[in-house]
């Protein structure tokens, strides 16, 4: 990166400073690169440097078969596999055009809630410690840990689940489950409150959320910003409402969105999130049907020749797959993931500039970007 | 001819001194248990019964580790600093008194006084030497020739100096009111009470100097939420990123015993120091002790509760609110005492 | 005399166990250097540039502030003991003395040397 001569007046003049943010950086979640332009501690430009964590997940796909491939959405956002699972196998469904039975789709929303939830956990925890506040990390954790033990419960694993087969569930759930959730959503309804309690409204965390950066609901638009990220700014974009998937037409939600559109706001609706996810899983689990877990699935995977793209609302935001079968083979012929972590740090450059150091973190915490996502 | 005074005195500077790094490996242990309680873990408790040796194990795990310089890195600055950080942190607890006077069982005659160094300008000294730890931060952040480091050092710098008008100021304030520069005197002055249950400590006659002198203390000792020079979270360590095994462990022991210090001094000058009720000034030690605790408790409370200020604001409210606010703290004070009479 | 000899013995001890524990850890431990490890931490990434060029560090401003409001601390501490003696005058003439301060309090304040700014560029 050029760096620049400031000029203060003839003896005064100062260099820019180049310092590389990550990859190994304790707050650039994970293996992101941040290069940035400093002049003294105020960053005038960044660069965003990805693929330290690239698998080639899009073209490993190409090679396996479609219910091979749910394994590997596993990988993408590693904090909230199963929404990637539900994700991919509802556009091969699409593409297969295959009805999937009401109890599946239930319990597709409920475990998406859940995922919800545990990834927002895991947002408020890393956003607070970037900030200084460690103790809003390991509570987060705590709560996320039941969320771990219910998907245990469910499908066996606790990080990459591996919960979804192409046309329902590979397993009905278990007897009691239901139960258990709800005794969750009880739990979390008191927890969110306590997270709440040490932050929204401490005057530290005020000041350094509060207009910091701001981004319009346009310009937002315009960087192809989604989630809550894209609702901060006022946007009320969600795919649960425009496009429903599962079940989510059948229960009652609010789509929460921010006014200004900066890191507090931001903050402000995963909150919110957490209780709205919450009243989704009470309705859900409440109003489960009776009835196959799985629908008509032809014993061999093979949709004929076209293609198709379908969106969810992941906790991160618009995660969309864009999936084309050429008709002869039992693989796809091109699998494209539109990750909502990538499109969301597209923003940061855009955020960044004219901050300082200590708000790079922050705003990495509040666009809430998951390696293993971007980089695929 | 040594006099017994004069051995105990010595004996005396010694226990002083191994009390201070133990207090600071004791801090250490308090800290994370204290973490450990607040977020509900368990903390340190396989070393030693309750983890109690857990300070020990991470001393002697640094002691064997490789010392790294960076290869750009002034080499006599780099392996001066923090032998400065650790001697400012030491030096700064002498002259501060911890209890009254002792005959240590009636084996010295006269008595002797709990404090290192009895001088008459104590106060001074313990304000010159805070001044002076700063330089250990300072060439810790230059002489790494690291960009984390630097930063770190250049941002201590800035805050330190910046909290210490406050805090000179505070300090100002409590003179007035002591009528000494002396930590003995000023305590001593604190003896009995008001209506015979207000205690005749100095944080009653002056509340906003006292926390004037605990957030300053903060800052000075860079600890949440004012801990940016080694703002894991941005700068990764601050000014000792580049620094490992014993040259890392001296700078954070200089961090705990600057603590004890700051905790000390509060409680010799706003807190009463060892006077207390139910205590006889012999064993008034035992107050100073518990008070001493209880502003590390605070100190370690803050720290795992509290987000972390920015930098910038962090100067902001230095100059623009605390040092206002000191300055006519000191002059109401001034008026108080001219017109109350001492 | 004999409280600043303790506290000379007290720097002594501090810098000897600083210096003896250094040089321990320097005995104990392994000395085996790599390029690698005697890099700057710079996240993992080789350093671009150095650390030590010239930079905007808005110190400079504050230092030179310091050191005038230092010196007004270092005035006030002989003011405080001698109070009870000067009386009202001593008492005017330091609000004098801090009213004159203010005055550039106030223009620093103005000038915008205490702003480390937040604006967008």
């Amino acid at each position: 990166m050029e760096t620049q001569t400031v000029h203060h007046g003839a003896m005064f003049d100062t260099n820019e400073l180049v310092i590389n943010m990550g990859p190994q950086h304790p707050s650039t979640h994970g293996v992101l690169r941040v290069v940035l332009r400093l002049d003294g501690e105020k960053v005038v430009d960044c660069d965003v440097v990805i693929g330290y964590l690239h698998r080639g997940i899009e073209k490993l796909s190409e090679n396996r078969n479609w219910t091979q491939i749910v394994l590997l959405t596993d990988r993408m956002d590693y904090v909230a596999a199963a929404t990637s699972n539900v994700g991919y196998c509802e556009t091969v469904e699409k593409l297969l055009q295959l009805e999937v039975p009401r109890r599946a789709r239930y319990v597709r929303t409920i475990l998406c809630e859940l995922q919800r939830i545990a990834s927002h956990c895991l947002w408020v925890g890393t956003h607070a410690m970037d900030i200084g506040a460690m103790t809003v990390f390991l509570y987060a954790f705590r709560e996320r840990e039941l969320i771990l033990d219910l998907f245990e419960e469910f499908c066996g694993a606790r990080l990459t689940y591996n919960s979804m087969r192409i046309g329902g569930l590979p397993l009905d759930v278990p007897p009691g489950w239901a139960k258990k959730v709800l005794e969750f959503c009880t739990i979390m309804e008191a927890k969110v409150g306590e997270y709440e309690e040490l932050l929204t409204h401490n005057r530290i965390w005020l000041e350094r959320t509060k207009g910091i950066g701001i981004i319009s609901g346009p310009e937002a638009t315009g960087l192809g910003l989604c989630g809550p990220a894209l609702r901060g700014s006022g946007v009320a974009r969600d795919v649960r409402k425009d496009e429903p998937y599962a079940a989510y037409d059948e229960v009652q939600f609010d789509v929460v969105i921010g006014t200004n559109g900066d890191t507090y706001d931001r903050y402000l609706v995963r909150m919110e999130e957490f209780r709205q996810s919450l009243r989704i899983i009470r309705q859900a689990t409440e109003g489960i049907p009776e009835g196959p877990i799985v629908g008509k699935v032809p014993r061999l995977i093979k949709p004929a020749a076209g293609e198709t793209y379908h969106a969810i609302e992941s906790p991160k935001g618009e995660l969309g797959y864009f999936i084309v079968s050429d008709g002869k083979s039992t693989n796809p012929y091109r699998f494209r993931v539109r990750p909502p972590s990538f499109c969301n740090l597209q923003g940061l450059r855009r955020l960044v500039r004219g901050h300082l150091v200590a708000d790079v973190v922050a705003l990495i915490g509040s666009i809430d970007i998951v390696l293993g996502e971007v980089d695929r | 001819m040594p006099t017994p005074l004069f051995i105990a005195q010595i004996g005396l500077t010694l226990f002083v001194f191994v009390m201070l790094l133990s207090s600071a490996a004791g801090m250490v242990y308090v800290e994370r248990k204290v973490a450990a309680l607040l977020q509900q873990r368990i903390g340190p408790y396989l070393v030693g019964p309750k983890g109690l040796l857990q300070p020990l194990a991470d001393i002697i795990k640094l002691m064997f580790k490789e010392e790294l310089r960076p290869s750009a890195a002034d080499a006599f600055l780099f392996a001066l600093a923090p032998i400065i950080s650790a001697t400012c942190a030491f030096a700064a607890f002498a002259v501060v008194p911890f209890g009254g006077d002792t005959t240590l069982l009636g084996l010295i005659p006269g008595g002797l006084r709990l404090q290192v160094a009895d001088v008459n300008v104590a106060i001074l000294v313990v304000f010159a030497i805070a001044s002076m730890s700063v330089y250990g931060i300072v060439l810790a952040g230059w002489s790494s020739n690291s960009k984390y480091s630097l930063l770190g050092g250049l941002r201590s710098s800035a805050q330190m100096i910046s909290y210490e008008l406050s805090y000179g100021l505070a300090l100002a304030g409590v003179l007035l009111v002591g009528n000494s520069l002396s930590l003995t005197d000023i305590v001593n002055r604190q003896a009995g009470t008001w209506l015979g249950f207000i205690p005749h400590w100095f944080v009653v006659v002056q509340p906003i100097g006292f926390l004037i002198y605990m957030t300053a203390g903060i800052a000075e000792t860079n600890r949440a939420p004012f801990d940016f020079p080694e703002a894991e979270q941005e700068l990764v360590a601050g000014y000792h990123t580049e620094y490992s095994s014993m040259s890392f462990a001296m700078f954070f022991l200089a961090e705990y015993v600057n603590m004890v210090t700051v905790s000390a001094v509060a409680t010799d000058l706003f807190l009463g120091g060892w006077h207390g009720p139910f205590l006889s000034e012999s064993i008034g030690w035992i107050w100073f002790l518990l008070k001493v605790a209880a502003i590390l408790f605070f100190y370690v409370w803050m720290r795992w509760t509290l987000p972390r200020y920015r930098y910038d604001q962090l100067m902001r409210f230095g100059w623009k609110i605390l040092l206002p606010l000191a300055v006519v703290n000191l002059l109401v004070t001034a008026a108080g005492v001219l017109y109350f009479g001492s | 005399m004999q409280g600043w000899l303790s506290i000379l013995i007290m720097i002594a001890l501090g810098a000897g166990f600083a210096l003896i524990s250094v040089l321990l850890s320097n005995v104990l431990g392994p000395q085996k250097p790599t390029p690698e490890k005697e890099a700057p931490y710079e996240c993992g990434m080789p350093p671009v540039g150095d650390a030590r060029e010239r930079q905007s560090v808005k110190f400079y401003l504050v230092a030179m502030i310091f050191l005038l409001f230092d010196i007004e601390v270092a005035f006030l501490y002989p003011w405080a003991m001698a109070l009870r003696d000067l009386g009202w005058t001593g008492f005017l003439q330091v609000v004098l003395f801090m009213a004159l301060l203010l005055t550039g309090y106030v223009y620093v304040w103005r000038k915008g040397a205490l702003d480390w700014g937040n604006e967008k560029t």
